[in-house]
């Protein structure tokens, strides 16, 4: 199992997209399909940004499962969690800060695009934290 | 494949090109210049970052055309942007008849056909998002760095092949030898001479800034009816960029279609229908072999549209379609191999210091990473390593 974390700060929009490049570039570099590779790199922006928005900061976790051909994200942050998670993964749904919205982000689509293009999806959340886990076959 | 070449007596080992490599074709091993034609895009970066004229891309002679029966020399648009008027392209016309080739044969109605047909397949078209570039850098980028947006390419050939394919079917019973007049050293890699492209119908590239003493010496008061097309010189002006109704984005420069292209691989040009590329500022008539400067060369192209016909003929679109190559899953070698690759340069990358400071001769420490996962090189090749290390002891 290959490891790789990249951490990420609350509301650091001038960074925001670049641990995602990151994780790109090196899945790139590893040679996966371009089509599954769109789909990564799609769910991989939506969530970071997610933590940038929402979260009071965490990380992102690539993990490469060679043996069951997987890659893994796990995006972890320190709260404040998700109040009501079927409001979140409600498409269009969005609590985002107008701040946020200045920047463009906040069109309520995050978790449930997140959802519609990984092959395993899962989330759990209190106030202590998020945390979002996200599979797709290589 | 690479078409650009290098001194050595020229070089004096400053690593600009090193630098100015948007691929990291380029590295520097035993004190010389390699680029790899695997990575090279043929952008020509490296020959304007060159303080030394260390690069170079240069094409085949006018000589090559002794070498057959019959010669037809294919002549961009672009090649006008230096005219501020009729006058002046009716004179380089002239100019171009005393080359000395059997026949001339004027790009606009392929470029204009090009055009219409890209405009056509976009109001028809129900994707999401299309990219079309008409320069073969970009059309490399693409393939190789972002093969993601492969299925985004419009399948257009380019202007120039397509006139290769119709000439050759008209002389098919002659040795007809097809010369291409190159504004930019990517179009020197269409052509079968000198850098070995196969499978193509044109036969020679030549670069015009090579010609440009001998085409300017023969230029005089003579005049020669000049073919413009307005739709060819919308294209090699702007790209599609002067439309501003149907959400297209007209990007050139290689450093912003990079940024675009970028945003594009994550979907977040959603707003953005159609995506028009050049690697060159200002389009095809930016290319480095054509003289002038490109923002003059952008009125003078302005000038001449009210002097230009529109469309004379249209192409069918089945003659048009491009084959493309298809992306070959980086080579398949097995996961477990790859993933082998992929560790050892992780690791080699983490011990790295992370500077990018190109002293080994390799442009990144990523670059170098995968040399040393490759066994080309060593951790101990590293400059700023070995520093430390004699620092301490």
């Amino acid at each position: 199992m290959f490891e790789q974390r990249y951490a990420i700060l609350r509301e650091d929009y001038a960074n925001a997209g670049k641990a995602s490049s990151a994780i790109k570039s090196a899945l790139k570099q590893l040679g996966i399909a371009p089509d599954i590779l769109r789909r990564i790199a799609v769910a991989c922006y939506e969530a970071e940004i997610n933590l940038i928005i929402h979260s009071y900061g965490g990380e992102i976790l690539m993990n490469i499962d060679e043996e069951n051909s997987k890659v893994i994200l796990s995006f972890n942050d320190t709260g404040p969690g998700i109040p009501d998670m079927e409001k979140a993964l409600t498409p269009g749904f969005s609590t985002a800060s107008a701040t946020a919205r200045e920047f463009g982000f906040g069109a309520g689509m995050g978790l449930p695009n997140i959802k519609r293009v990984s092959d395993e999806f899962d989330v759990v959340s209190s106030s202590e934290g998020t945390h979002l886990k996200i599979g797709f076959y290589v | 494949m690479s078409v650009i070449s290098y001194t050595l007596h020229h070089c004096i080992k400053c690593m600009h090109c090193l630098r100015s490599c948007p691929t990291e074709a380029i590295t520097i091993r035993n004190e010389r210049v390699n680029i790899s034609a695997e990575k090279c895009i043929n952008c020509g970066k490296c020959i304007s970052g060159c303080q030394h004229a260390g690069l170079t891309a240069k094409g085949s002679t006018l000589v090559d055309k002794e070498n057959y029966e019959y010669s037809v020399c294919l002549v961009p648009t672009s090649i006008y942007a230096d005219c501020s008027s009729l006058e002046e392209a009716e004179k380089l016309n002239a100019a171009l008849e005393k080359l000395g080739f059997d026949e001339l044969v004027y790009l606009g109605e392929y470029e204009g056909n090009v055009y219409s047909r890209v405009n056509e397949a976009l109001e028809k078209s129900e994707h999401r998002l299309i990219i079309s570039s008409f320069c073969p850098t970009i059309n490399r980028l693409i393939e190789t760095q972002y093969p993601m947006l492969m299925e985004c390419q419009v399948d257009f050939e380019l202007p120039a092949v397509l006139a290769a394919k119709d000439l050759r079917r008209k002389y098919a019973d002659k040795n007809c030898g097809i010369f291409l007049l190159c504004e930019c050293p990517s179009k020197l890699a269409l052509a079968k001479y000198p850098y070995g492209n196969q499978t193509t119908e044109i036969d020679h590239a030549i670069s015009i800034v090579d010609y440009f003493p001998l085409i300017n010496g023969l230029r005089s008061e003579q005049r020669a009816p000049a073919q413009l097309c307005a739709e060819g010189i919308k294209l090699v002006a702007t790209g599609l960029g002067s439309r501003f109704d149907k959400q297209i984005l007209s990007v050139n420069g290689l450093d912003k279609v990079i940024k675009a292209l970028e945003l594009a691989e994550f979907g977040l040009l959603k707003e953005v229908k159609y995506l028009s590329l050049s690697a060159c500022y200002n389009g095809c008539i930016g290319g480095q072999f054509l003289w002038g400067n490109s923002f003059n060369g952008r009125i003078n192209m302005h000038e001449l549209l009210k002097e230009a016909k529109p469309l004379q003929h249209e192409f069918s679109l089945a003659s048009m379609a491009r084959t493309k190559e298809n992306y070959d899953e980086k080579k398949k070698s097995s996961m477990a191999d790859r993933m082998k690759r992929f560790r050892a340069i992780n690791e080699a990358f983490d011990y790295l210091p992370g500077y990018d400071c190109g002293a080994c001769g390799f442009p990144s420490c990523r670059a170098m990473a995968e040399a040393i996962a490759d066994g080309h090189q060593s951790i101990k090749d590293c400059r700023i390593l070995g520093k430390r290390e004699t620092d301490e002891s």
